[in-house]
């Protein structure tokens, strides 16, 4: 740029130059003679400055249009120079998008959040829920994957509670066969391990009988061995999941076991591991059959050991628009006469549920369970209606009404509206 | 409690089974396919785009309303559907053909 300048400049000063060294030319003359001759040569003199005007005039031209053309190449070098920068920048970018890629490991959050409203029969409505479930993945190739899930959630007084749903390491063993040990969702049965998270769950509430120390198993401390049943060419599909155990507690009140705790202790106080799996089965595309069964033994703390056993069968098929399951699940206690509640206790559970994809991303459930505790106050029959509006597949805005027929003056009795908006990412 | 003894004995069974019916460790990103392989057995250390797709169709609502592969990147597939089979009780080659046509279609 300043090349050029230069030499314009230098083309301009020559030409003032010439032009001030031809006036004082001209004023040099001695111009009081007025007589013909004079006025000859000074004719002559104008018209020879006249064409040198014209001359630098089209040198000027000239030299204006070199210029010009200067100027052409010298633009493109920058936008070059600037092009090559991007160009480094984007490859820049693409190489470390391609090692991204490449990483043995990868770090990925998922989970789910609720936030609920509920008011049952005589009392007051509430803003009942609210609750964050964080899912965090760390995969190491395809090899291991480190599972975990948090749950927390505000409780009535305001404070929050923190938990552990699960967690586990996962070692890939084969194509058929993964180990997965730590604090796992329990295996049996398909509501707590795949149905509960608040975005799949198509109501508010989990089915009476399968929520927290109830009928269905929640969680365990143990290993599980899990995967695919190889079934050859056929687009029949089979899966088992197989594990061992601390099993659960039971926990008594007077002369009987109130309940039995299943959410997954880090202890063994009876020192007997717990023995189960489950196997599913998809005879056809979009159907899936489970049968569930554990067995082994429990206690109440500082007692001895009884027997504990779990039996289950779940189904789930899917046509079209709609979807159906069901599933029955029993755990039983064994009678044992040293003990504060010595006799025998079941607590058995089942639901079925019916879902419809309505035009507009709108949807209808139904679901009929019923909860058999040995506590007649805590038997309950329900059943939940709901509609569904789906602002994505994964965020759902659930309004439901649960017809509740349990002991009349238990909150097992009165029924209850709910609505629910849950976020899956 | 005869019924449980058979039940067990029937899981047990089948667990023997899987363990002795496996092929060795078969993982994508391990294996180096030598020349020798025939290309069936290269292309299934892989993962097929045609199965993945229709395995998608037919199991990835099994449990929940479908996720759109757009929804991820293809190395949150990875993991997610690492979840998945762990939790469906895919086959290793189910799970690569899906993640194919999962990162094909995001
Ligand atoms: C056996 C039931 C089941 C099947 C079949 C299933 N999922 Fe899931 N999926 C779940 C559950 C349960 C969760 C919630 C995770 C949790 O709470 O631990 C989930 C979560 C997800 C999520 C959210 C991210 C995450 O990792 O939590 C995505 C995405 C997903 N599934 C995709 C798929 C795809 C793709 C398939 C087909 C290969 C599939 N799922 C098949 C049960 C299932």
């Amino acid at each position: 740029m300043s090349g050029m300048h230069n030499k314009s400049k230098i083309v301009m000063t020559s030409l003032l130059l010439s032009f001030g060294l031809s006036a004082a030319a001209l004023a040099s003359e001695p111009l009081a003679t007025t007589n013909d001759e004079n006025y000859d040569t000074l004719k002559s003199e104008i018209n020879e400055l006249r064409d040198q005007i014209a001359i630098m005039q089209e040198l000027l031209k000239q030299q204006s249009i070199v210029l010009q053309n200067k100027v052409e190449p010298e633009v493109s070098k920058a936008e070059i120079k600037k092009l090559k920068k991007d160009v480094k920048k984007v490859a820049k970018l693409a190489k470390s998008a391609e090692e991204w890629k490449n990483t043995n490991s990868t770090v990925h959050l998922a989970g789910y959040a609720s936030v609920g409203f509920s008011k049952q029969a005589g009392a007051n409505g509430s803003f009942s829920q609210a609750q964050f479930s964080p899912i965090f993945h760390y995969q190491y190739k395809d090899k291991v994957l480190l599972e975990s899930e948090l749950e927390l959630k505000i409780l009535p007084d305001g404070s929050t509670s923190v938990g552990m749903e699960y967690l586990t390491i996962d070692l890939i063993l084969n194509d058929y066969m993964a180990l997965i040990a730590g604090k796992f969702i329990s295996p049996l049965g398909q509501f707590r391990q795949n149905i509960h998270p608040s975005w799949i769950n198509k109501l508010p509430s989990a089915p009476v009988g399968f929520g927290h120390d109830q009928a269905a198993p929640v969680a365990d401390t143990g290993i599980q061995l899990r995967g695919a049943i190889p079934m050859g060419d056929s687009d029949m599909r089979a899966n088992y999941a197989v594990y061992v155990s601390n099993g659960p507690e039971l926990i008594p009140e007077g002369s009987e076991i109130e309940e039995i705790a299943t959410e997954g202790v880090a202890r063994d106080q009876d020192g007997k591991k717990v023995y189960g799996g489950r196997v599913g089965f998809n005879p056809i595309a979009k159907m899936e059959i489970g049968l569930s069964v554990a067995s082994g033994q429990a206690a109440i703390a500082l007692e001895s050991a009884r027997s504990y056993n779990v039996l289950g069968a779940d189904f789930a098929y899917q046509w079209e628009k709609l979807d159906l399951r069901g599933e029955y699940v029993q755990q039983k206690v064994g009678a044992l006469s040293s003990s504060v509640a010595p006799e025998s206790w079941k607590w058995s559970s089942w639901y079925m549920q019916g879902a419809y994809k309505l035009p507009n991303n709108f949807e209808a459930v139904a679901r009929y369970s019923d909860y058999d505790s040995p506590h007649a106050s805590q038997d309950q029959r329900q059943l939940a209606i709901g509609l569904n509006y789906l602002f994505a597949p994964q965020v759902i805005t659930k309004i439901s009404y649960e017809f509740n027929d349990g002991l009349a003056g238990t909150s097992a009795a009165a029924n209850r509206i709910r609505a629910q908006i849950a976020y899956g990412f | 409690m005869r019924i449980y003894k058979i039940a067990y004995f029937a899981i047990a069974l089948t667990a023997l089974a899987i363990i002795a019916t496996s092929p060795g460790t078969a993982m994508a990103k391990d294996v180096k396919p030598d020349a020798k392989n025939n290309a069936e057995v290269v292309k299934d250390t892989k993962g097929d785009f045609v199965r993945g797709a229709k395995l998608w169709a037919n199991r990835c609502s099994a449990c929940h309303n479908m996720r759109d592969p757009k929804d991820l990147t293809d190395s949150e597939w990875e993991a997610t559907l690492m979840h998945m089979r762990i939790r469906a009780g895919l086959s290793g080659q189910d799970t690569r053909d899906i993640l194919v046509f999962l990162q094909k279609t995001n």
